[in-house]
């Protein structure tokens, strides 16, 4: 995770100080075939997760244990898992888990990132020194080992608990990018002069600093929405993410680990959790390629 | 520099002592008995219970508690696991695996990454660049889960080339696969890191300076651009030294290595809450130094932050 944070973050720090309209961003982005390709396959997933019955109707839960590990039939594309349930029911139903995972680890975690940045950028001084020093905390742990061993003492763990330990351990690095970008921005004329007549300070950082800073973080949370799919899907594979009988593309993994013979197993969820991260990661690209100054014509 | 090195030593005494403090909070200060967990379901006679109330200080004041256990895990008395293994024992056996899976990953994917990557960067928009562009990012988009479990199937089980688990076969042989898969995933940031520094440097104004002087393009490259553009690379390596027990916990479960990261995996579907505290404190106390060593390290490559 950090790794890959790391390499975006000295990716993204050119954006800083960008001004570009919203409608001027989605003409670029709408530009980029792939981009549309990625948003499309996002939506198809986020549908699965909000309406899988449009899908599938086969219930999941429902299994012949005669049929146990059977490949593919008509009306089953996806063959049987080891309990004899649909295979196919169970991987459009595994993509919930994943996709809430996405939304509110990546736009909670753009919030948190932003929000303490932003305080930490502005306010230099006391409130800078907790931020920061609590930052520094959090940064010297490796962030897997953290959340396996918040996540162990945790009894019984549902969806929101797991996202709400990985936002709580995860906002350090987004936080130090807008702070840096904060630093750049605060003492532009604009903000000067806004300062100047007596505008209160969120109003500044809402209307003039927030605007022109986010930029970088944007781009660095598109990049690692991906990674904290991945996250969630190796933390129920260890043992300390959903619990049975929640269905999810990481406990379907964990239990293929114990199949191999039954390739089917992994093969399916394999393709659509990386079809999934993958859209994130080049969604991501765009909109980072598409901020870029130096790309701008 | 003497100054330098003893201000980042004071500076990671309290970020490990809060962390240890923390780790120790969450597991032994929940609410709840500890032993009743030990016990699970059967009852648990009086005379046992206050052997076990003694053994573990639990009648002790909390921070008396943390510091005894503390002393324990310094001078080496580890205890032993609800299965009765001796966990001194279990980590000499242990540690080793872990080692050689480590430096062999680090080692293929720092020689990969560095290769590509200042190849890619000199070479920018060149054939190589454009591959490795495309190649990392579906590496840092895919899952490693599914990286590692579609590694094991294609060259263990498929091909048969390498061992699909366990350390039978010896040392670099079955060590070889999950290595090469820790290394992929490493491989992907390093070499993206190397190429982007690289670009940014290579543009930079020390850099026409030197070439508006007249200075040849070897001496350029090397005493110029490389010193440069290798800093942020160094503080990846650190980062990824550091890390790699994490890549070690899930390449260990899947390949079914017996090294530390499996004993945590292990330790977490057994429910053994101490063996799990007692291993991430020592995952916490070994990402501290490592990160302090290689803070020093880095003030001596890179004199500007001696004075930070």
């Amino acid at each position: 995770m950090s790794e890959a944070q790391q390499v975006f973050e000295s990716e993204t720090q050119d954006l800083e100080g960008r001004t570009l309209s919203n409608r001027e961003l989605l003409r670029a982005l709408l530009k980029k075939p792939q981009f549309v390709i990625c948003v499309l396959l996002v939506v198809a997933v986020f549908l699965m997760a909000a309406f899988p019955r449009l899908f599938t109707s086969v219930d999941p839960r429902f299994c012949e244990l005669g049929k146990s590990q059977r490949g593919r039939e008509p009306g089953h594309p996806f063959g049987f898992d080891i309990q004899g349930c649909d295979y196919f029911a169970n991987v459009i139903y595994g993509a919930r888990p994943s996709v809430l995972v996405s939304l509110v680890a990546g736009f909670g975690g753009f919030a948190v990132a932003g929000i303490l940045g932003l305080l930490a950028g502005y306010f230099p001084g006391a409130v800078d020194t907790i931020i920061s020093r609590v930052a520094d905390v959090l940064f010297a742990l490796p962030g897997l080992i953290a959340l396996i061993v918040i996540l162990n003492s945790v009894p019984n763990r549902s969806i929101w608990i797991i996202v709400g330990i990985i936002l709580v351990t995860g906002w350090p690095q987004g936080m130090r990018v807008m702070r840096s970008t904060v630093f750049s921005v605060r003492n532009r004329e604009y903000v000067l002069a806004a300062r100047s007549i007596g505008v209160p300070p969120l109003r500044i950082l809402r209307k003039h600093v927030f605007p022109n800073a986010m930029a970088p973080l944007l781009a660095m949370t598109t990049l690692g929405i991906g990674g904290l799919i991945g996250l969630e899907a190796v933390l129920t594979f260890l043992g300390v993410g959903l619990q049975p009988p929640s269905i999810s593309w990481g406990s379907q993994f964990g239990v293929a680990a114990s199949y191999r013979d039954s390739p089917h197993l992994f093969i399916w969820p394999a393709i659509f959790i990386s079809t999934t991260t993958i859209s994130f990661m080049i969604i991501g690209d765009s909109i980072r390629d598409a901020l870029d100054p130096k790309l701008i014509r | 520099m003497t100054r330098f090195v003893l201000r980042r030593i004071l500076a990671a005494i309290p970020i490990g002592l809060i962390v240890t403090l923390g780790v120790f909070a969450l597991v032994f200060a929940m609410p709840g008995d500890p032993l009743r967990e030990l016990a699970g379901d059967k009852p648990i006679p009086a005379a046992v219970l206050a052997a076990k109330r003694a053994q573990f200080h639990l009648d002790d004041p909390f921070i008396v508690q943390y510091l005894l256990s503390m002393k324990d895990m310094f001078t080496g008395h580890f205890g032993t696991t609800f299965a009765g293994a001796d966990i001194a024992s279990q980590l000499r056996l242990r540690i080793p695996v872990t080692l050689k899976l480590a430096t062999l990953s680090l080692a293929l994917q720092w020689i990969a990454g560095l290769l590509f990557g200042l190849y890619a960067g000199f070479r920018r928009n060149g054939v190589v660049d454009r591959m490795l562009l495309l190649s990392t990012l579906v590496v840092l988009a895919v899952p490693g889960l599914v990286l590692y479990f579609a590694g094991q199937f294609l060259f263990g089980v498929q091909l048969k080339w390498l061992p699909v688990s366990g350390i039978t076969e010896g040392y670099p042989l079955a060590y070889l696969l999950p290595a090469t898969c820790i290394a992929i995933t490493g491989f992907a940031g390093m070499a993206r890191l190397t190429r982007t520094s690289i670009v940014d440097t290579a543009n930079a104004d020390f850099v026409k300076t030197a070439r508006a002087k007249g200075l040849g393009e070897q001496r350029i490259l090397w005493r110029h651009v490389l010193p440069n553009a290798l800093l942020p690379v160094v503080t990846l390596m650190g980062i990824d030294f550091a890390g790699i027990f994490a890549g070690a916990v899930l390449a260990e479960s899947i390949f079914n290595l017996p090294g530390l990261g499996q004993f945590l995996f292990q330790s977490i579907r057994f429910h053994e809450g101490g063996v799990v505290v007692l291993l991430s404190t020592l995952a916490f106390v070994m990402f501290i130094a490592i990160n302090l060593v290689v803070d020093i390290v880095y003030g001596f490559i890179d004199p500007r932050v001696r004075n930070v």
